[in-house]
This record gives structure tokens, C-alpha cells and sequence, in this order.
């Protein structure tokens, strides 16, 4: 925390003889009422999901600057918490801390341009327990941009990335990574409402630092725990994720999604292949109002059985497949000045509807920001 | 008698020649009709071309004018110079008032050509539109060489894209040895050229605040898929000492963690490649450039934001040049008093 800290004052403070630019402060303060909030899928007359209302808090600092006629810099440092204030729900408090740096240089005629980033995301767990998602996730990557015209770029990049999983070492996992992003404005009319596509693709190699597992059961034996058979060697995924969105922007805003992410695992029961679909839109309300609704659907395939266990009742569910759909609505009111109000409801389900497990999931969340950027709010 | 025969030979005469007209004629209409079958009328296409062509020798013509008057104001204007130079006496004063008056008479000419040409032109555009229709019309049933010919005629024809206009700023400096009626003239061309700066302020400040909405939006819509990713909708499993399950809060791992894609630090852009050319001559080079590298930009808070420069950059010269203005008249105005 306390390099945190020294990370913000470290950005706030950056000496405008550095070539400064514009710079972009967010708080945000809100309540919410999860009524699954340890997401959990259930079977009829085991473990039930709770419900817990809880507070969640971030604060953003982002800043940009130059570094003479060719190099621009960006940083932003966000610190955040989430807590459930009342219930006997535990293990669900966290604190969270996030860095990114990143640097461009452009070339020769500002076609072509260097890029460095560095991130680090972490997730401590409050209360002395190491909760599920406790997480630190770092990474550097060095890349190149191209640009066309008319709104059509292109990126590539390369790095390194690691992950520890606090409550579990055998998670953590340290690899490469090789990303490809393309942007490009398909259509343009004259009063400028326009049409984007984005298409990008990554590949990580993970190696993790527990053993892969094989599979020690017979085709017809029913999964159990003990299917899971550790090797002597080290587990390895390589993830594939293709993604496209095409979003138009007008007096509305509409994006469609589409993502693909197949892991490839060398250790059994843990390759999967997931579709995500997405459809968004933002309307302005009037009077300063906008509404945003979205539904999402996300079918997960596994090529070996995935086995699901319940601590109250101690039995397993093997499943080959997996559903978690959902819609939300977004409303906001800007407030004036630096404020904005907001509220928003999502529900996700298990749209298979199988006998086995069943998900559900309501959220309701309210909210204020602040937000204040210095000359102009479009700084990075 | 004698003049009897006379009245009959002539009215004799007369009519032979009527008749032999009505044979002509009725010659003529016999063959009009043979003419007409080997010569055929002439299509929709052509008469459009001929409404073409008589709007562009027209218009060729008043070019031709404007020439020859610009040729004769650049005399004159350096016979006015050579006058200036030369020692201050009575011939000399009289000889200057007049060859000012008739570089007055020719710039108000100038101006009145420059009017016409504008018409023609309009004249131009309105045929060749009307003929680009016309060809539209003929291609739906036109085959072989005589479809090649309409495609041919309709590039020519086809309106091309509107040329970014370039905003001429006028000399502003003011002279001291001019005299008042140049100075009213270069007063009334800084007046036309601040009016062309008020309308691009207007339009700029429009469009930066119609990229404002726009950017208004993507930032809800943004704000909403982040707030969905903080869902963290991917489910727990509530799993024992085994490692079977093995996507075990990690699914959280891989949506939390930042992804690596763009971290944009483009430049602010302008929105057209056009309004940087217009505004070439108007505001610094450091935002012209800017304004070149802005339709790279998609992001519409980008886009608002050049906008926003560029306005407060020609509100400045506009500001500038209104200052300039009313010095030079107000140098007219002393020149003038008595």
C-alpha cells in the first residue's frame, strides 16, 4: 500500500517541466445488494447462495505527458475496496490496487510508433483470509503501432505476464503472451455518425507451478476427485482468445460483440472453450439522463468433465457444459459539474436451465462519481 | 393597257415565284422527313450535352474577361505605384487621381466578373448534374459501345468531391503611403474574410459540440461494460483440497487483471483533412497539424477537442484581424478629414 501511495504522488506531482499534459481524477463511491455474492452454482438441497448488501469505493488518478516532439507517456493508478457491511458473509472483503504505464514514440512521418507498458493488478483479501479472488497479475509488453487513415489502425505486441493465486501457489502461473488488435472505421456519414470494427487476437503460453493432472478413471466410471491423477510434470494451457465488436456511434451508441477463448490445457478437466456474445446500446434520456442496456450470453464447453463440489452436502456434479446469460440496465444522471449519479440492475442465470446446478443472480447497485480532468477530458 | 400588262406580268411573276417557294418547301419537307430518317433527332443525351457545352463555352468566356480585366488592374496598379515614386506635383496629383479611379472603375469590373463566373459556374454544375441524370436514364437500356461512351461521359460529367476551400487572409498591414480609397478597399476585403472566420467559428463550435454528445455516450457506454466486468460473473466453485476444478477463481484472475490492449495515447485529432486545409493560412502550424492527424482519431472526446482548438485559434485571428481593421479605417478616416 505504501507503494501505492507513493505511486500516486508520484503522478500527481510529476513536474510539469516534463511536459505534462492534461490530467484525469475519478472517485466513486456506491451500495449494492448481490444476491449470489459468492456466485455459486447450486444443487437442489445443498449449499444455497447468500445475499449480502455491500459498499464498494475506487479512486483514479491518470495523467499524461511528453517527452519531446515524439514521445508521449501515460499513467494511471487506481486503488479500491469492496466490502460486506452486514450478514455473515466473510472471505468476500477486498482491497484492490492497480498501476499501468505506458509510453509511445512515434517514428518517422507518425505512421509508425514504439510502444512499452507495464501493469500490475492486485487483490488483497481483507480479514486475515486468503479469499477466492485474491490475485496479483503483472505484466510488460513492448509492441508496434501502425496507422492508416481514417481512423484505421493496427497493433501488435509481445510480453511477458505472471499470475500469483493467493489462496492457491499451484494457480500461479508465468508466461508469454503475443497480442494482434486491428481498428478500423468502416463507414462514415457526412452529419458523423460512423461505424467501427475491432478484431484482435491473443495466445498465452501458461506455466504454472503445480503439476498437471491426468485422468485416472475409466470412460464409464462416474467423476470423482480421485479421477484426478497428479504427474511429475509441470501443468502448461495455451490460451487462444479471438475477439470482434463492431460499434456504431451516432445519436446512440451500439456495440455487438463476439469473443472466443479456447484453453488448451495440458493437464485434465482443465481446457475449455468459451463464446461470449454481447449486445449493448446508450441512449441519451434527456435532460442529462442516458440509459445503457446490455445482455450478454456465455456458453462454456469442457472438453473433459469439470466436477463441481459442494462442501455442506460433499457430493460432485460433472458437467460438460456450462450457461451464464444475462442482461443489465444502466441509467445515469450527470449532475453537474463533476458529478454523476447511478444506478443499475443485472441479472445472470444458468440459461441451459440443467437439473444439476442451477445459477441465479441479481444485482442492484447505486452510486456517485466524481470526476475532474484538467483542459481536456480526452488526455489518456 | 401597258400598265395592265405590266400588274399581270408581275402578278404572273409572283406567283410563279410562290410556287416554285411552295415546291422548295414542299421539296424541303419531303426531304425533311428522308433527312430525318438518316439523320436521327437528336437524343435526351445530346441535347444535354449541348446545354453542357453552351454552359461551358459561357462560362469560358466570362473567364476569358476575367483574365484580360485582372491583366489590365496589375497595369494599372503599377502605372499607381510608378506615380507614387515619383516627385509630388500638380500633373503628378492629377495624373495619380486619375489612374486611381480607373483602378477603382476595373476592381469594381473585377468584382462584377467574379459574380458572373460565379453564376456560370453554378450553370455548369446544374447542367452537368441534369446531364449525368439524363445518362443515368439512357444506361439502363444502353449495351456494347454506345454504354462505354454514356460511362465515359458521365466521368467527365459526375460532380466531383467539393475541393477544401482555403481561407485567404488579406494583407493587413497597413500602408502608410496608401491612400484612402485602397484603404477602404483593403478594409472591406478584411471585413468579407472575418465574416468567413465568424462562419467557421459557428460551424466549429456546432461540431464540437455535436462530438461532445457523441463522446457523452461512449463514456456511458463505457462506464457500463465496466461496471459489468466488475460482475465478475463467472461462477465459484466451492471446491474441496481437490484440484479438479481447475478454473477455480481464476476465471476472476483473467477478467480483473488489466487486459493488454490499447492504451491510447494518440494524439487529439481533427475531424477532416478538409478543415485543416482551410484553416491552413489562419491559425499556427502546430495546430494545422494537429487538425492533419485528427481523422486517424475514431474517439469523438478527441475530435471535440480539436474542434475546440481550432475555433479558439480562428476566434483569435479573428479577434486580431478585427483590431488591423479598424486601424486601417480609422487611417482612412484621417486621410479623409478635411
Amino acid at each position: 500500500m505504501r507503494v501505492v501511495a507513493a505511486l500516486v504522488a508520484l503522478v500527481v506531482a510529476a513536474p510539469a517541466a516534463a511536459g505534462a499534459e492534461p490530467w484525469r481524477a475519478r472517485v466513486e463511491v456506491g451500495a449494492e445488494v448481490d444476491s449470489n455474492v459468492r456466485r455459486i452454482a447450486v444443487v437442489p438441497g445443498g449449499r444455497r447462495a447468500e445475499t449480502a448488501p455491500l459498499v464498494r469505493a475506487l479512486a483514479e488518478v491518470r495523467r499524461a505527458g511528453a517527452a519531446g516532439d515524439r514521445t508521449r507517456w501515460a499513467m494511471r493508478v487506481s486503488g479500491g475496496s469492496r466490502a460486506v457491511v452486514a450478514g455473515g458473509v466473510v472471505g468476500e472483503d477486498l482491497l484492490i490496487a492497480a498501476v499501468d504505464v505506458a509510453g509511445e514514440r512515434a517514428g518517422p512521418g507518425d505512421d509508425v510508433s514504439a510502444l512499452v507498458r507495464a501493469t500490475h493488478y492486485d487483490v488483497f483479501p481483507v480479514g486475515g483470509e486468503h479469499g477466492a479472488r485474491a490475485f496479483a497479475s503483472s505484466g510488460v509488453d513492448l509492441g508496434v503501432r501502425l496507422r492508416g487513415g481514417a481512423g484505421r489502425t493496427a497493433t501488435v505486441t509481445g510480453g511477458v505476464r505472471r499470475l500469483d493465486y493467493k489462496p492457491d501457489p499451484d494457480f500461479d502461473w508465468t508466461g508469454q503472451v503475443a497480442a494482434v488488435r486491428v481498428s478500423d472505421e468502416l463507414w462514415r456519414a457526412a452529419d458523423e455518425r460512423w461505424l467501427e470494427l475491432t478484431a484482435g487476437y491473443r495466445v498465452e503460453r501458461r506455466g504454472y507451478r503445480g503439476r498437471a493432472f491426468t485422468d485416472g478413471c475409466a470412460p464409464a466410471e462416474p467423476r470423482t476427485p480421485a479421477c484426478f491423477v497428479p504427474t511429475r510434470q509441470p501443468r502448461t494451457d495455451l490460451q487462444h482468445v479471438g475477439a470482434v465488436e463492431l460499434t456504431y456511434t451516432g445519436d446512440a451508441v451500439l456495440s455487438a460483440g463476439y469473443q472466443l477463448v479456447l484453453n488448451d490445457s495440458a493437464s485434465f478437466g482443465s481446457s475449455y472453450q468459451r463464446h461470449r456474445l454481447s449486445l449493448s446500446v446508450t441512449r441519451g434520456l434527456g435532460a442529462r439522463w442516458f440509459a445503457t442496456a446490455t445482455v450478454t450470453g456465455q456458453p462454456d464447453r469442457f472438453r473433459d468433465p469439470l466436477l463441481v463440489t459442494d462442501d455442506l452436502t460433499m457430493t460432485f456434479t460433472s458437467i460438460d457444459d456450462e450457461n451464464r446469460s444475462g442482461a443489465a440496465v444502466r441509467v445515469a444522471r450527470t449532475l453537474g459539474g463533476s458529478w454523476e449519479l447511478e444506478a443499475r440492475y443485472a441479472f445472470q442465470a444458468d440459461a441451459s436451465g440443467g437439473d444439476d446446478l442451477r445459477y441465479r443472480r441479481h444485482l442492484v447497485y447505486a452510486g456517485l462519481t466524481w470526476e475532474r480532468a484538467t483542459v481536456d477530458p480526452a488526455a489518456p | 393597257m401597258l400598265f395592265l400588262g405590266l400588274v399581270m406580268r408581275a402578278s404572273i411573276l409572283a406567283l410563279a415565284i410562290c410556287l416554285a417557294g411552295s415546291a422548295g418547301v414542299a421539296e424541303a419537307q419531303r426531304a425533311r422527313p428522308a433527312a430525318s430518317r438518316v439523320g436521327q433527332a437528336p437524343t435526351p443525351v445530346e441535347r444535354a450535352a449541348a446545354v453542357v457545352a453552351n454552359a461551358e463555352a459561357a462560362r469560358a468566356q466570362v473567364v476569358a474577361e476575367r483574365a484580360q480585366l485582372a491583366r489590365r488592374y496589375e497595369a494599372e496598379l503599377a502605372e499607381v505605384d510608378q506615380l507614387k515614386r515619383q516627385k509630388p506635383s500638380w500633373r503628378r496629383d492629377r495624373a495619380l487621381r486619375g489612374k486611381l479611379a480607373s483602378s477603382l472603375e476595373t476592381a469594381r469590373a473585377l468584382d462584377a466578373v467574379a459574380a458572373r463566373l460565379k453564376r456560370a459556374d453554378a450553370d455548369v454544375v446544374r447542367a452537368r448534374a441534369a446531364a449525368v441524370v439524363t445518362i443515368d436514364q439512357a444506361l439502363i437500356t444502353a449495351t456494347g459501345p454506345r454504354r462505354v461512351e454514356l460511362e465515359r461521359r458521365r466521368r467527365v460529367w459526375a460532380p466531383a468531391p467539393a475541393a477544401p476551400r482555403k481561407i485567404l487572409i488579406p494583407d493587413e498591414r497597413l500602408d502608410p503611403l496608401a491612400d484612402p480609397e485602397e484603404l477602404e478597399l483593403q478594409a472591406a476585403a478584411l471585413r468579407d474574410a472575418e465574416a468567413e472566420l465568424g462562419r467557421e467559428v459557428a460551424r466549429l463550435e456546432q461540431q464540437a459540440a455535436r462530438y461532445d454528445r457523441m463522446a457523452a455516450l461512449r463514456r456511458q457506454h463505457e462506464r457500463a461494460e465496466e461496471l459489468a466486468l466488475r460482475d465478475e460473473s463467472d461462477p465459484r466453485r466451492i471446491g474441496t483440497t481437490a484440484r479438479g476444478g481447475g478454473n477455480e477463481g481464476l476465471a476472476a484472475a483473467d477478467d480483473g487483471a488489466p487486459a493488454p490492449g490499447e492504451h491510447d495515447l494518440s494524439d487529439p485529432g481533427l475531424d477532416s483533412r478538409d478543415l485543416a486545409t482551410a484553416l491552413a493560412d489562419v491559425v499556427d502550424p502546430s495546430t494545422v497539424d494537429a487538425l492533419r492527424r485528427a481523422e486517424r482519431s475514431t474517439d469523438p472526446a478527441a475530435r471535440a477537442a480539436a474542434a475546440r482548438r481550432a475555433r479558439d485559434a480562428v476566434r483569435a485571428r479573428l479577434t486580431t484581424m478585427r483590431t488591423k481593421r479598424a486601424a486601417i479605417e480609422g487611417r482612412a478616416r484621417e486621410l479623409r478629414a478635411p
